[in-house]
């Protein structure tokens, strides 16, 4: 799955340093969601530009370092797609 | 002025003529009527509300008025009015009091836009307010009851205003809407406590309203800064227990319970987060009311 984050500015988040859930605006849908500590790292660290889950799995290397390659792909992939289904991130046609 | 200085039957007569006009907090309400009940349910509920003078700008114009017609001889009933309008079906005439605190409730929740207005009892001591929020069924009113009628200040057993700008939250120190088995746990646990009849088959039950203590009533115009979050959640039979919550889950609560969240926008959503900032936010289970009591002390002895 390619990822690709809402606009600049459009993900307005609060993360509080004791609690490993957060909460996140989306600006334009006016929808607030709860999640967790990997999707507002994912949601912060998405490149600008459309990739694929296989390139974003590379650059996000660091905060998987154990786990095997084609496992954080399957999990980036169904991460994508919970936040795909809130309208916080969206698909990019190939 | 306050209302108890007018007798019934004066309170009745400016009801009538469109005439009475009392300060609920930051916010003045202007009510007409020809229900006789209702001017003895103001005076018996309201009696330390601040009456303005028939000239002064009041936020809503609201009556209670008898239904016309064949009806009137049989079953009586009532209807709310907002601003002239008809609002909501009509009731049965001896729920008229509980159809004026419903739709004062309906009058600010959908109008008052300045602030961001939760579902959620708000009290204090010693300068510390605690909010409560919480979804219906969870003993909050109860609770809130229990605590107010033990010295703590009420500022709101229903809708908290908050003050986005100021991070302030206003009350109105309204009469206390209990219902059903809520209203004999108050009976015994404060005999003093001042409540109008139980109206029984309203939409919500038994229902029965309670006199906000005086000195609530007297302080309803002074904004509280809220030092915790507390989420209470009534468990027959069990220990009190104040666990920390999670700061995400509860502005979500606080998010759900807010009756204009969704139209204050990103505005709202940073108001919200910095409600949550400023407290702690904890979960009360408890089954007695005396020992909710004794968990609140030891938070406000220990400060935090």
């Amino acid at each position: 799955m390619a990822g690709l984050p809402c606009p600049n500015g459009a993900l307005q988040f609060r993360i509080w340093d004791d609690d490993e859930l957060s909460v996140v605006y989306n600006v334009a849908t006016g929808d607030t969601h709860l999640i967790s500590s990997i999707d507002v790292e994912l949601l912060q660290r998405l490149p600008k530009s459309p990739c694929t889950t296989e390139t974003l799995a590379g650059e996000l290397v660091g905060l998987f370092s154990e786990a095997k390659h084609a496992v954080v792909v399957e999990f980036l992939d169904a991460t994508l797609l919970q936040l795909q289904t809130v309208g916080l991130v969206t698909v990019a046609p190939h | 002025m306050k209302i108890s200085e007018f007798t019934t039957s004066q309170l009745a007569s400016l009801l009538r003529r469109s005439e009475l006009l009392f300060t609920m907090g930051p916010l003045v309400a202007r009510i007409k009527s020809n229900v006789t009940s209702l001017a003895s349910d103001i005076a018996l509920m309201y009696a330390d509300f601040d009456v303005c003078s028939v000239d002064a700008f009041a936020d809503f114009h609201i009556e209670v008025a008898r239904e016309t017609g064949l009806r009137r001889w049989i079953k009586p009933q009532v209807r709310f009015f907002f601003d002239g309008q008809p609002s909501f079906i009509p009731l049965p005439a001896a729920q008229a009091f509980a159809m004026l605190e419903w739709g004062l409730n309906w009058c600010v929740a959908a109008h008052c836009h300045q602030y961001l207005i939760i579902h959620a009892a708000v009290i204090e001591k010693e300068g510390r307010a605690a909010i409560l929020p919480a979804p219906p069924g969870s003993g909050k009113s109860t609770l809130c009851t229990g605590l107010v009628m033990r010295g703590r200040r009420l500022l709101s057993d229903e809708l908290a205003l908050y003050d986005m700008e100021s991070g302030m939250i206003y009350g109105m120190s309204r009469p206390i809407n209990l219902k059903n088995k809520s209203i004999d746990v108050i009976k015994r646990f404060a005999p003093s406590a001042v409540m109008t009849a139980p109206m029984p088959d309203t939409t919500k039950g038994t229902v029965a309203l309670l006199r906000p203590p005086l000195n609530s009533v007297l302080c309803a115009n002074e904004p509280v800064r809220p030092l915790w979050i507390i989420l209470p959640k009534y468990s027959p039979d069990a220990r009190p227990d104040l666990v920390p919550y999670s700061r995400a889950r509860t502005f979500m609560l606080i998010a759900e319970q807010s009756f204009n969240y969704d139209i204050q926008g990103v505005r709202g959503f940073e108001a919200i987060g910095k409600l949550v900032d400023q407290g702690q936010c904890y979960q009360l289970t408890y089954s007695q009311l005396d020992d909710a009591q004794r968990v609140f002390d030891e938070l406000l002895a220990r400060g935090g």
